[in-house]
């Protein structure tokens, strides 16, 4: 009686814990979908052509909700971060659940995947602090642990050296995957603004509407302008410029190089999410619910659309449609040519975080810790 | 005011089963629903907007409002409401008070409400169009901020059952719905100046009054210019980091709390300290002549001999018709006299205190109460000291601002119509005849007739132009039919008075930031500008003349309102502000803009849903009887009309009792109707001890049903009726003695109440009950008696917290097998054993006079800053008995005690002292100590 006893404590002790998150058999090659818009500059554009409708493929619960982040993937594996603090891995091709790293407070950002490690930051709760902490993934276990003295609500940049980071007080850190902080830089104001990168410098803007730009390697500031009321978006880079929306509404257009204003164009409302780009136009939306296509040359208008609900994510860009996540419950096919709307996906509850391209498969983040896989259909 | 207790008097009967004869009852006063509203539905995008009657016009306009403000607030909190929103429109704040929505009565004070656990909106309509779009704006931030606070601590998977303290709460829905207006800059002045401003540490001291709105909306403007209007959203942001809200905005700002609180405690003072310099306090720039109380609208009366002041005042708990007389060289306050007492019964039900609801002429006064569903006119005469006669008008509901002719023979006053219409009217005594001057939906308040009675001067928000919707004052030729404006400014004027020989007219206005006294300078009939005649830091609520130049105010300052005198010419012409109207393009009319001009509206007739109220449930372990559990809710229709209520439970000891074990009972009450009523089934097993039987435990099984009506007479009294059926099977445990009965029993019961309440129990007024009933077992003949309960209560005020209070209650059954009623305990005769005293007869008296003892007590240690208020003390004498066929011995007790009320929701009662025994010949040798909860009797 007393071995039975125990046995069966043991078992629902074991099924209470979460399993570990161990990858073994990565090939050296494998797909990364690395950091949030993929690459440091960031991209939401996929030059192909799809149907604009879309086929449910799986869905997945988790235990938290999700910011307007992502989550980021390598080979079939998806790290899908929460807001209970918690680091889910799941298959990419069945929403299987292969693991769970738990922390004491939020994930707010997208993890950074590198090599055999993926990294991510851990706002601590009852603190200002937050974490960055390195996951080894072929281990299963956290291999270091970088506290920092203010919170993190801004997505990190992978760099080849290390990654980039901007905290909510405006210090911009550059840590390197040993695990060491190579600098820290004060600003000193507040910043809740998503940077980009290219392969010199990382751009980003804070609340008191400066651009400022910094030399990678060393941090050293190349410019701070102040050109706006406040941005509390991100910033999407290509061909040394960069492009941000404001609070007021205002599109802009930044030579990365100088930090002059190339050209602006004003919105409706507030924006705060990172712009797309494709060949020909800026796609951004705005805490109003309208969606705008923006001449990438001469700043100038193509289409603006209207919905019933609020964008503040990122819109994916193909060749012939936009997929543009509306918090009021739905998902959004929109024509690129002329904003019309083709198609839409209606769920429980809000659609939250930015969508992923990645394994022909799209993927959304649902209130209450729901994933959903889409692909395209025939 | 306590709850209405007409939803416990329901789950109580039920759960009482055949208690019919209840001892335990509730007096309390009606809520009552005059008028049946023919409910109709307006479906917008985002809002199911419900209304009635021929308020639809107003409703398309508040619709827009709704949808206008939806899309300003999800973009400030950056989030969306995904569920529909429903909003419910009352075309007054009469009807708005009938309400089933919110069970407890509303008082004249409160503008709308959130009620958050089914997310409505409740929004009466005061006939102001500006006010209307505020209120809609309040509430929505309401709406959101729940909504956006209780996602973000659910993302987080923190526990959602705190949202941010409620000085930020209000704070936020007034800072995100309005702008600072003329009551937020009077009431801060006067924080300020007067020195009873709160920091963020002491706030909660002024918990849940008007000072702390606007405490929060100011905090929330510091923030916004001080660190950003970002930090307002990130305070709910970030509210899942830190269980305190304290450590929530320290985070925020990057500051400490203290620091934060002192840098706002400067800013505030900045702000306000400096209005010393041009601005005077009313009781250094005029005579002082009162000092106690509310005191609003006065009218001075005058005699051969005699100046007085009759005003609507407050200085018992009950607002009255006062006399006061005009003694302004005298050294001491003037003592007023009650001309007339009113919210005591149902012809003067309420006061609108704070609206101009009075006026005079010669010994006649005219003046507005509630009455039943709607406002009524009095005349009153002073020299008779007696109620002439009262005036109702069917199609008007709420009404102010009476004013009569200068002969006497006419009043105009500003009424609410069933389509919501603030409109003026003009009523005839002679003839009886009312007739309407103004017809729309601009509000028309405050008017007053010439000398020559042929024209009306009255302010309205029908300003068009640049200064859209400001109240400016308007003169509307009754001969001639035109309506011409006599101001036109950027500001409110309204309260226009003629001077004693009608040279001038003078009203207040806000345009220096809070009301004082204007003159309106005219020439040649044409209206040219105005100019200030006084320049207090506070604002002047009603004034009237003495005489051409001297006038009694009624000014806000201190937190009060009281009466002064002072001479308009006091201030040199040179210091007076001096302000020109440019009339030379005339305004256009302002339209309002309704829903028809958003794209999607649906319009439907109302449908009940019912939705849940509440579920609780629970399992209990008891060492003797074992494991018990049940659980009881409530569903209701959205408007609360209609309400069901499940109770279930299971008292099974061993498995093989569990099917047969389980207790039902399920009512329904519905209050749509003024009288109210309800039904059920119910059906109970197991064992019962029931103290008026004896004191042995018994099995039993009662199924059956009951039925109850209760028709308020008026707020004060009503009848109540109640039939149950009940069969019932008893097994007593010793003697396994079966005993059936069917019984029914039936009682009509008339209840009063118009007490006025203190901390922990009534300290004014009279409450009684009388209830005859029967009972008879019709099949088995087991049990045959009738019923008597006469319990009479009576509070005699002594001062305004003291009272002396008496009760005399008599209970009796006489019949077969008739149940006991019990006594004895904290509740009736103290001293005595709780619910030792039992008998088929029961009588209790009591007398007590009750004090304020300790007006707050703070611990700090080791409770750090755990805070007590009105701690009040009791001395009493009680005295009765129980019998069941001979008078058996009288008891009693002598005592003191002490009582402290709990947030509203229970007072603990310990009282210590002396009972008297042995028939009333002698007191016990050691005292006796008792502690309980409960109110005062």
């Amino acid at each position: 009686m007393k071995k039975r006893f125990t046995i069966f404590i043991t078992c629902l002790l074991l099924a209470s814990c979460s399993k570990i998150i161990l990858l073994e058999g990565i090939p050296g090659n494998a797909t990364v979908f690395e950091q949030f818009g993929g690459s440091s500059e960031r991209n939401f554009y996929y030059p192909i052509n799809v149907s604009d409708s879309l086929e449910f493929v799986w869905d997945a619960s988790t235990i938290g909700s999700y910011h307007n982040a992502s989550l980021s993937a390598i080979d079939r594996y998806l790290f899908v971060p929460t807001l209970v603090g918690r680091i889910y891995c799941l298959d990419a091709n069945t929403g299987l659940e292969i693991g769970v790293e738990k922390e004491t407070g939020e994930v707010p950002i997208t993890p950074v995947v590198y090599r055999k490690r993926f990294f991510y930051l851990n706002n601590i709760s009852e603190s200002e602090k937050s974490e960055v902490l390195y996951y080894d993934f072929l281990r299963s276990n956290v291999i270091n642990r970088i506290e920092l003295d203010e919170a993190v609500d801004n997505e990190m940049v992978k760099t080849d050296e290390g990654i980039l980071i901007i905290t909510n007080g405006g210090k911009l850190l550059k840590i390197n995957y040993i695990g060491q902080i190579d600098y820290e830089v004060e600003t000193k104001t507040q910043t809740f603004f998503d940077p980009a990168a290219d392969s010199l410098n990382i751009f980003w803007a804070n609340q008191n509407g400066e651009i400022i730009s910094a030399r990678i390697s060393d941090g050293k500031l190349n410019y701070r302008k102040k050109i706006s009321n406040g941005f509390e978006s991100g910033a999407i880079i290509e061909n040394e410029k960069a492009y941000l929306g404001d609070n007021d509404g205002i599109i802009y257009c930044i030579n990365l190089i100088s930090g002059e204003v190339v050209w602006k164009f004003l919105t409706d409302g507030k924006i705060k999410s990172v712009p797309s780009l494709d060949n020909k136009s800026v796609y951004i939306g705005n805490l109003n619910g309208k969606l705008y296509s923006i001449d990438k040359i001469k700043g100038t208008l193509n289409w603006g659309a209207g919905s019933d609900g609020l964008y503040n994510t990122s819109s994916l860009v193909f060749n012939n449609i936009l997929i543009q996540v509306n918090q009021k419950n739905k998902v959004e096919i929109i024509s690129k040519e002329d904003g019309t709307l083709l198609n839409q996906i209606e769920f429980r509850g809000r659609v939250k975080m930015t969508p992923v391209y990645y394994n022909d498969m799209i993927y959304f983040g649902v209130d209450k810790g729901e994933i959903h896989a889409y692909k395209f259909a025939e | 005011m306590k709850k209405n207790p007409t939803i416990l008097l329901f789950i109580s009967l039920f759960l009482l089963t055949t208690s019919v004869q209840a001892q335990l009852y509730f007096f309390g006063r009606n809520k009552i629903q005059y008028d049946e509203f023919d409910w109709k539905l307006l479906k917008t995008e985002h809002f199911n907007i419900y209304y009635y009657g021929e308020f639809e016009e107003m409703a398309e306009i508040g619709a827009y409002y709704a949808e206008e403000a939806y899309k300003e607030l999800q973009i400030k909190f950056d989030h969306v409401v995904v569920s529909t929103i429903p909003l419910i429109f009352y075309n007054t704040h009469i009807h708005f008070q009938q309400t089933n929505i919110t069970p407890g009565f509303i008082p004249e004070g409160v503008g709308g409400f959130f009620e958050f656990l089914k997310g409505r909106v409740v929004i009466p309509y005061l006939g102001n169009l500006e006010q209307f779009r505020h209120v809609i704006r309040h509430e929505l931030v309401h709406v959101f901020m729940t909504s956006k606070v209780l996602n973000n601590l659910r993302d987080h998977r923190v526990r959602a059952d705190h949202l941010p303290p409620l000085w930020f709460v209000e704070g936020l829905a007034e800072y995100w719905s309005y702008h600072w207006d003329t009551q937020a800059e009077m009431m801060l002045r006067d924080a300020v100046t007067n020195e009873y401003f709160f920091s963020l540490s002491d706030i909660n001291r002024i918990y849940g009054s008007f000072l702390m709105y606007k405490e929060g909306q100011i905090f929330l403007q510091f923030i916004s210019e001080t660190y950003g209007e970002d930090k307002i959203l990130q305070f709910m942001e970030n509210f899942w980091r830190f269980r305190s809200f304290n450590d929530v905005v320290s985070f925020t700002l990057g500051e400490s709390i203290e620091t934060v609180d002192d840098k706002w405690i400067f800013y505030v003072k900045q702000k306000y300290y400096p209005l010393f310099a041009e601005k005077k306090p009313h009781h250094i720039d005029s005579k002082k002549l009162t000092n106690f109380g509310f005191n609003f609208s006065p009218r001075i009366h005058k005699t051969d001999s005699t100046t007085s002041i009759i005003f609507i005042g407050n200085r018992t708990g009950y607002t009255s018709i006062f006399n006061l007389p005009f003694q302004p060289n005298s050294k001491k306050y003037a003592e007023p006299k009650l001309i007339l007492r009113g919210e005591k019964e149902e012809i003067f039900e309420t006061f609108h205190a704070l609206k101009n609801s009075i006026d005079l002429f010669d010994d006649q006064v005219v003046f507005v109460t509630k009455m039943g569903g709607s406002d009524v006119l009095h005349l009153y005469s002073l020299l008779e000291d007696e109620l002439i006669k009262t005036y109702n008008w069917d199609e008007l509901i709420s009404i102010e601002s009476p004013n009569f002719s200068t002969d006497g023979k006419r009043v105009v006053f500003s009424a609410i119509d069933q389509k919501g219409f603030s409109d003026l009217y003009v009523f005839e005594f002679s003839s009886q005849k009312l007739q309407r001057i103004t017809n729309d939906y601009y509000s028309d308040i405050t008017p007053i007739f010439n000398k020559e009675n042929n024209k009306i001067i009255f302010s309205s928000d029908r300003t068009g132009g640049k200064f859209r919707q400001k109240y400016n004052l308007f003169e509307y030729d009754l001969e001639k039919g035109n309506l011409k404006y006599l101001t036109y400014i950027d500001a409110n004027s309204n309260q226009p008075h003629y001077s004693e020989d009608y040279s001038k007219l003078y009203f207040s206005s806000d345009y220096d930031g809070a009301f004082n006294i204007w003159e309106l300078e005219i020439k040649d009939d044409q209206p040219l500008g105005m100019r200030q005649h006084t320049r207090f830091v506070t604002s002047i609520f009603d004034f009237d003349f003495i005489d051409d130049s001297t006038i009694v105010t009624s000014a806000f300052e201190k937190s009060s309102f009281q009466f002064y005198s002072l001479n308009l010419n006091s201030i040199p012409d040179s210091q007076l502000a001096s302000v020109k109207f440019d009339f030379h393009k005339p305004p256009e009319i302002w339209r309002a803009k309704n829903v028809k001009q958003i794209a999607e509206f649906d319009r439907l007739k109302y449908e009940k849903e019912y939705t849940l109220d509440y579920a609780f449930s629970q399992i209990i372990a008891d060492p003797v009887y074992g494991a018990r559990g049940g659980a009881i809710f409530s569903i209701s229709d959205l408007l609360g009309n209609d309400r069901y209520i499940f109770f279930l439970y299971n008292t099974a000891e061993v498995q093989s009792e569990f099917l047969k074990s389980f207790n039902l009972s399920i009512s329904k009450i519905n209050f749509s109707k003024r009288t109210n009523y309800g039904f059920g089934i119910f059906n109970f097993y197991g064992r019962r001890y029931d103290i008026r039987e004896s004191d042995n435990f018994f099995y039993e099984r009662s199924f059956g049903g009951f039925f109850s009506l209760i028709y308020p007479v008026s707020t004060f009294q009503r009848l109540e009726a109640n039939i149950t059926f009940a069969n019932s099977d008893k097994e007593l445990s010793e003697s396994i003695i079966p005993r059936q009965s069917v019984l029914v029993s039936n009682s009509l019961s008339w209840i009063f109440d118009n007490t006025l309440w203190g901390p922990t129990g009534p300290l004014d007024g009279t409450r009684f009950r009388f209830l005859l009933g029967y009972t008879s077992d019709v099949k088995y003949s087991n049990e045959n008696y009738y019923s008597v309960i006469a319990d009479y209560r009576q509070y005699f005020r002594l001062s305004l917290r003291s009272a002396i209070a008496a009760r005399l209650s008599l209970y009796a059954n006489h019949g077969k097998n008739a149940r006991r009623y019990f006594g004895g305990g904290s509740w009736d005769i103290r001293g005595w054993p709780r619910w030792s005293i039992r008998g088929e007869k029961l009588w209790v008296s009591s007398l007590e006079l009750r004090f304020p003892l300790i007006d707050q007590l703070v611990i700090n240690f080791p409770f750090f800053g755990l805070g007590f208020s009105s701690i009040r003390g009791a001395a009493f004498f009680d005295a009765g008995s129980a019998w069941d066929d001979e008078y058996e011995k009288t008891l009693g007790s002598i005592g003191v005690g002490l009582r402290i009320n709990f947030f509203n929701v229970v007072t603990f009662r310990y009282d210590i002292g002396k009972k008297i025994e042995d028939d009333f010949k002698r007191l016990q040798p050691r005292l006796f100590y008792q502690f309980f909860f409960g109110w005062d009797f």
